[in-house]
């Protein structure tokens, strides 16, 4: 009677995982008694060993109301690794223009953590698969460095991708931050603690390359997954905008489930009953990039942080930001990378230790709100015809020596035309930034896939771009590239402004067409 | 050379050899898949409901679009039997867009004979319209995944399993395609 109260069977086979770290700690002859008897282990040691699990809570939160979350999920959160995310603001210096955005990756993760337990309960999931699409959805977030997706751009430049070679998947190889969130997954204690090796490994398949049935993925990473769903209410809430609104429980009754005839497995379609309540998803994507995600001022933030780590490290020498971001799969680098977060990254960088430096200089513009100015936009379609491709690809990281040309060459055109740099250190061409991006990268560097959306009709399936004419013009507004240029310039009005881009805008074309020549 | 760098550069050499016109999302995906086959190039294709499908190619396609490289003609062709509109988008280089083509041509003389010669190969199979070339591309995609020989009664069994029913005469069709192409041989 004692065994049957205390743990049943399949919980013993979780828990002997459970102590593997555990185990490991012990002298060779107590480690080989107890694995060659796991069974006692667990009997007696249970209440040693073992992480005590908490309470189910409810927790409060202004988009979805009362979250629920199990003991395990509770204990999950309680981490000081998934506690790290209050320290890491969703939108970055999204604040900057709208105040309200100060919400954090922590409430966002149990934003999206809901939804998929509400996808789990549409989808019918079996409670050992909802149980890993909840857990992943609590999970899948923890890689982020300061200014979430903005460090993204950095790890990307810097990590050594000679020593991650086995890591990367080819098909999409950018995706540094993933890697960073495997690590985590694989070498915290507290998590090891609460979930074991096994479920942390199936979780970190699911959020890689998918775990059994394809809807599990969908629901953690695709085009209709939690995370989307999630950061479009909470952001047009925060930011007080009213784009991102989209009816949740209507577009969730559209959900289908269908088996795919080629493999035999599940995935997640609309029904065709759905397309408008898809489309209003999709809107409301559209108008929150168009309108937030893509906001002048947030581009130029994101831009001076990027560039601020790029110079700290070249330039600079700054070996904190080096160790930041030069990520090479080594389990110290995790551990430094865990201690970091938004306003550490602030005080470090911004600190006196680093006057008179590139990063310093930036990070000091970002907490006065002394943004670089956009002193030149254009659609790439509108530039010389020369020079579109190279452009439209200026800010890919494998052309960054081309983008530095191309600076300078247009600080030089400044400097031609009388404008001054605001820049008291040594070579203010620096702070100048060529940009090219359209609304669909600036979206895409969220983690999640934007693979093709499936309507459910009969006898085959149909393509949602098939099936929407608006969906279609949605598409081709993301992919219309746009390219800026970014200067440490100052005018003290709109009046002000005009006049300077007038006076530059045919040289810096020019400049462009020059560019495009190769000359 | 990463996928997206070569659909950037095949792409318009495609258009080029193709006449600068594609009729047809459809027809675009299918013809780039049998160049992709002839020339054993990663083009991004992966399975579809509608046969081989790159995102790749569709994205570089609207990236040429909305640099002015193309243009796009859309007409209704009424609406279908679950009340969705069918449309077709051709498209066609722009001036500025065959400026461009010629352009990587004179940078991969090489990359331009080998699309030149797939897509003659393509043409001179036989003037197949988006529908005969899409059955064609299910058809080899099922030989490829069956890895033998195959009749074309077991090809037609298969293509339920995929989702996809075919006429059996558009079946003898496209495997004729595929046997004029080489990609396949009766015996």
């Amino acid at each position: 009677m004692k065994l049957k109260t205390t743990t049943p069977i399949p919980m013993v086979l979780e828990v002997l995982e459970r102590a593997e770290p555990i185990l490991a700690e012990f002298s060779e002859p107590v480690k080989a008694h107890h694995q060659a008897k796991p069974a006692i282990l667990c009997k007696q040691r249970r209440s040693e060993l073992f992480w005590q699990m908490s309470e189910p809570r409810s927790v409060r939160d202004p988009i979805h109301g009362f979250i629920r979350l199990s003991g395990e999920e509770a204990d999950i959160v309680a981490t000081p690794v998934f506690q790290r995310l209050r320290g890491i603001h969703q939108l970055a210096f999204a604040h900057l223009v709208y105040p309200g955005a100060l919400h954090t990756r922590f409430e966002h993760t149990l934003g999206v953590f809901h939804v998929t337990s509400l996808m789990a309960e549409v989808c019918d999931l079996p409670p050992e698969h909802a149980r890993l699409v909840r857990l992943s959805a609590l999970l899948h977030d923890l890689g982020h460095g300061p200014f979430s997706h903005v460090s993204e751009g950095a790890l990307d430049i810097f990590a050594d991708r000679e020593k991650l070679r086995g890591r990367l998947n080819p098909k999409n190889p950018e995706k540094i931050h993933e890697l960073v969130t495997q690590d985590v997954l694989r070498t915290d204690p507290s998590l090891l603690h609460i979930l074991g090796k096994r479920t942390l490994s199936q979780i970190e398949s699911l959020l890689s390359s998918g775990y059994e049935e394809p809807v599990l993925k969908s629901i953690v990473s695709g085009p209709l997954d939690a995370d989307k769903q999630d950061y479009l209410l909470r952001d047009t809430y925060f930011c007080g905008v009213k784009y991102g609104v989209f009816d949740l429980q209507q577009l969730h009754r559209e959900f289908e489930v269908v088996e795919d005839p080629s493999e035999g497995q599940k995935i997640l379609m609309i029904s065709s009953d759905g397309v408008h309540a898809l489309e209003q998803f999709v809107l409301a994507k559209y108008y929150l990039t168009a309108q937030v995600y893509s906001h002048r001022v947030r581009l130029i933030t994101d831009q001076m942080v990027v560039r601020a780590i790029s110079l700290g490290i070249e330039d600079d020498g700054i070996e904190d930001l080096k160790s930041l971001y030069a990520y090479d799969g080594d389990e110290a680098f995790v551990s430094n990378y865990m201690k970091w977060n938004d306003s550490r990254f602030m005080l470090t960088f911004g600190g006196d230790d680093h006057k008179g430096k590139y990063c310093h200089d930036l990070v000091q513009r970002l907490s006065e709100r002394r943004l670089l100015k956009q002193i030149f936009e254009s659609r790439v379609s509108q530039l010389p015809e020369v020079c579109r491709e190279r452009i439209r690809r200026i800010s890919e990281k494998e052309n960054r020596s081309v983008r530095r040309e191309l600076e300078t060459r247009i600080a030089a055109v400044l400097q031609e035309a009388g404008v001054r740099l605001e820049c008291g250190l040594e070579d203010p061409s620096k702070l100048v930034i060529a940009h090219s991006y359209s609304l669909k990268s600036v979206r895409a560097q969220s983690r999640n896939d934007e693979g093709p959306i499936m309507v459910h009709t009969v006898p085959n399936p149909t393509p949602f771009d098939q099936a929407s004419d608006l969906f279609n013009s949605i598409q081709e507004k993301l992919n219309d590239p746009h390219f800026a240029v970014y200067a440490p310039v100052a005018y003290e009005n709109p009046v002000e402004r005009r006049q300077l881009q007038s006076k530059i805008k045919e040289p810096i074309i020019g400049s462009l067409e020059d560019f495009g020549n190769g000359n | 050379m990463g996928t997206e760098t070569l659909v950037r550069d095949i792409l318009p050499l495609a258009y080029r050899a193709f006449g600068g016109t594609m009729r047809g999302k459809t027809l675009l995906q299918k013809r780039l898949y049998f160049i992709s086959v002839i020339l054993g190039l990663d083009l991004g294709y992966d399975p579809h409901y509608y046969g081989p499908y790159s995102e790749e190619i569709a994205t570089i396609n609207a990236e040429l679009k909305s640099l002015g490289y193309l243009s796009e003609s859309v007409s209704g062709w009424g609406v279908d039997q679950r009340g969705f509109e069918l449309a077709r988008h051709d498209f066609a280089l722009t001036a500025e867009g065959n400026r461009l083509s010629e352009r990587k041509a004179r940078q991969n003389p090489e990359l331009v004979q080998a699309v030149e010669n797939a897509a003659r190969i393509v043409n001179e199979a036989g003037n197949l319209d988006y529908m005969e070339l899409s059955i064609a591309a299910k058809a080899y995609y099922i030989l490829t995944r069956l890895g033998r020989k195959a009749t074309i009664a077991e090809i037609s069994a298969m293509l339920p399993k995929f989702g996809w029913s075919v006429d059996p005469e558009e079946l003898e069709k496209a495997t004729s395609f595929l046997t004029k192409m080489h990609l396949v041989q009766q015996g």
